[in-house]
């Protein structure tokens, strides 16, 4: 009996990869004309580099996991890809680094990968990773730096480098309900106290969880970093929506939402200028509102296929490279562009699932959900914002916007969820 | 006859750096096509994967039919294990009788005890008028009852836990 040749071949990834090669050579070849430059594959150095960072890649993942799940990085890949040329195109000083962070982050996948002896081995090590996460936030209080001038100390400095640290936390945080929701599922489908038609989860088990979520919810509110604090949330409610089953908890959820979004509101001036500039970002045009307004006004001035790469004014927009990318993509790409964007993390959110609904192992499925529900909330919440749908909260969109932390922690998650499939396809 | 040379000469070289301006501009169109082009062409092929893949599965899941399984917990005084895989079919009989899909000799189970049915991508599962009745999660069934993933089903002292 002889095993099938072809299934140890991820011959879909090898092809599905060439897009993102080609598209990173395609964009740097139109900027290098665009600034008259001479097209020579001197110039090209970083998409060369990219292509032979993907073949060495996919060449590993066929020798050491040929059954992992195969469009996940080809879509990761074109999020880099697409996002390499952006930040080129935006801040060209900075295009080598990311190309840098890019290379990095495929070694973090592999490394989670190669590293991890069995998904669930994480869950022995819950508190943990808890423990760790709040660590690296309550350092911030002492030792957050501000690089960039954003208004809020979020960032940790060695030596010239800069991390934050919610990126790594909200990975922790998902281990960490995971391991937890999965040891009480039981409980939690059976319920607790009924009041009516509404079941309460039985609390007394949910202590160390709600205590958990309100710590780093507090010190997120407290160090103003709000993006984050709602992502939190999201998970925590996504996952515990996903270990019970019951649609009365994510109702009770939203509800303490509506609460706490209320006082919140009363309580931090910063939210109420948020709320307020979503609301009505015209009339402060030329004050708060001015970012929003540059944006909406760049995505209005893309059309349908966009200006063309540098024949935009993106640079008016501010943090255009980091989270409002997608204002210059909607400038210069145009429709076209962006809802290819949309497009490329609907699939992504699409597979990330997949891998959690086939996961057999209840803890490694809980993960594989909370970490896709990270990516996807993540770039619901900026893409939102921007287009003004919500109020604006500063986080990256994943693996396209310019950032080290970011990309890195992205490449994590993709490696944690490429290791449940792994796991879970194994023959 | 000097300076009819000259313009002819400027004429010509202005005409080569139009033609090619021309051919830079036209090539950064054609990138510009190509590059959205490369973006869609992506989504497609990645559109046809996922089609091929689900409908892969779902010809495997016509043959071999897997509508998850129920898993011991406790056997009570059958000789079963605790963690046996009891595989589930589209009708799954639970009984003391041999004419059941899952035989569970134990003295407090009814010979047709309870009978679970795959219907709706769901489980239901109805007590067939038992002695001792059945148990979902620790309450007793009374008529049909929806199944999740994570249930225990509790019949005398044995106990199973449905699982996909």
């Amino acid at each position: 009996m002889s095993r099938p040749v072809a299934r140890t071949w991820r011959g879909i990834e090898l092809g599905l990869l060439l897009f993102p090669a080609a598209l990173l050579l395609v964009g740097l070849a139109l900027l290098i004309l665009a600034q008259g430059r001479e097209l020579a594959p001197r110039n090209l150095g970083a998409g060369f580099t990219f292509a032979a960072c993907l073949v060495a890649t996919h060449v590993w993942l066929t020798r050491a996991y040929p059954h992992a799940d195969q469009l996940l990085f080809p879509i990761a890949a074109t999020l880099c890809a697409l996002g390499q040329v952006m930040v080129t195109r935006l801040v060209p000083t900075l295009g080598l680094r990311q190309s840098l962070w890019v290379g990095l982050g495929f070694a973090v996948m592999v490394a989670t990968l190669t590293l991890l002896p069995g998904v669930s081995w994480l869950r022995r090590y819950r508190y943990l990773c808890a423990a760790a996460g709040l660590l690296l936030v309550i350092s911030t209080f002492a030792l957050g730096i501000d690089p960039n001038g954003s208004g809020a100390r979020l960032w940790l400095g060695f030596g010239g480098v800069f991390f934050q640290p919610s990126e790594i936390l909200k990975v922790l945080l998902v281990i960490f309900f995971a391991s937890y929701l999965d040891d009480y599922r039981e409980l939690l489908t059976y319920g607790g106290p009924r009041f009516g038609p509404i079941t309460l989860p039985p609390i007394p088990y949910l202590t160390p969880l709600f205590l958990m979520l309100l710590l780093s919810l507090l010190v997120l509110t407290l160090q103003r970093d709000l993006g984050a604090a709602l992502l939190f949330y999201s998970i925590f409610l996504a996952m515990l929506y996903v270990a019970s089953g019951r649609s009365s908890y994510v109702v009770l959820g939203l509800a303490l939402f509506v609460v706490g979004a209320a006082l919140t509101y009363r309580a931090f001036s910063h939210v109420q200028l948020r709320v307020d500039i979503w609301l009505d970002p015209w009339s402060k045009a030329e004050s708060s509102g001015y970012q929003l307004v540059q944006g909406l006004t760049a995505l209005a001035a893309g059309g349908l296929f966009g200006s063309g790469l540098t024949f935009g004014y993106p640079e008016y927009v501010p943090a255009v490279h980091t989270d409002f990318i997608i204002a210059a993509i909607g400038e210069e790409l145009g429709l076209a562009g962006s809802l290819a964007v949309v497009a490329l993390y609907l699939l992504l959110v699409y597979r990330g699932f997949k891998i959690a609904l086939e996961c057999r192992d209840s803890f490694g499925a809980l993960l594989a959900a909370g970490l896709t529900t990270v990516v996807g909330v993540q770039s619901l919440v900026i893409l939102g914002g921007a287009l003004d749908l919500m109020p604006l909260t500063g986080v990256t969109l994943p693996l396209l916007s310019y950032g080290g932390s970011s990309i890195l922690a992205n490449f994590l998650i993709l490696g944690l969820l490429l290791a449940v499939s792994a796991e879970t396809r194994r023959p | 006859m000097d300076t009819a040379c000259r313009v002819r000469a400027v004429c010509r070289g202005s005409a080569r750096t139009t033609i090619l301006q021309l051919t830079t501009e036209l090539t950064i169109l054609a990138l510009r096509v190509l590059f959205l082009a490369i973006l869609y062409l992506f989504l497609l092929a990645v559109v046809v994967a996922v089609r091929r893949d689900v409908s892969a599965r779902a010809a495997e899941d016509g043959r071999g039919a897997r509508l998850g399984r129920l898993v011991v917990l406790d056997p009570g005084q059958t000789d079963l294990e605790q963690g046996d895989p009891l595989e589930l079919a589209s009708v799954t009989r639970l009984g003391r009788s041999g004419q059941n899909t899952i035989v569970l000799d134990d003295s407090f189970v009814s010979a047709e005890h309870a009978v679970i049915v795959y219907r709706d991508g769901g489980w239901w599962l109805t007590d067939q008028g038992s002695m001792n009745g059945t148990l979902v999660n620790e309450s007793p069934v009374r008529g049909e009852v929806a199944l999740a993933a994570g249930d225990v089903i509790g019949i005398g002292s044995i106990r199973l836990r449905v699982t996909r």
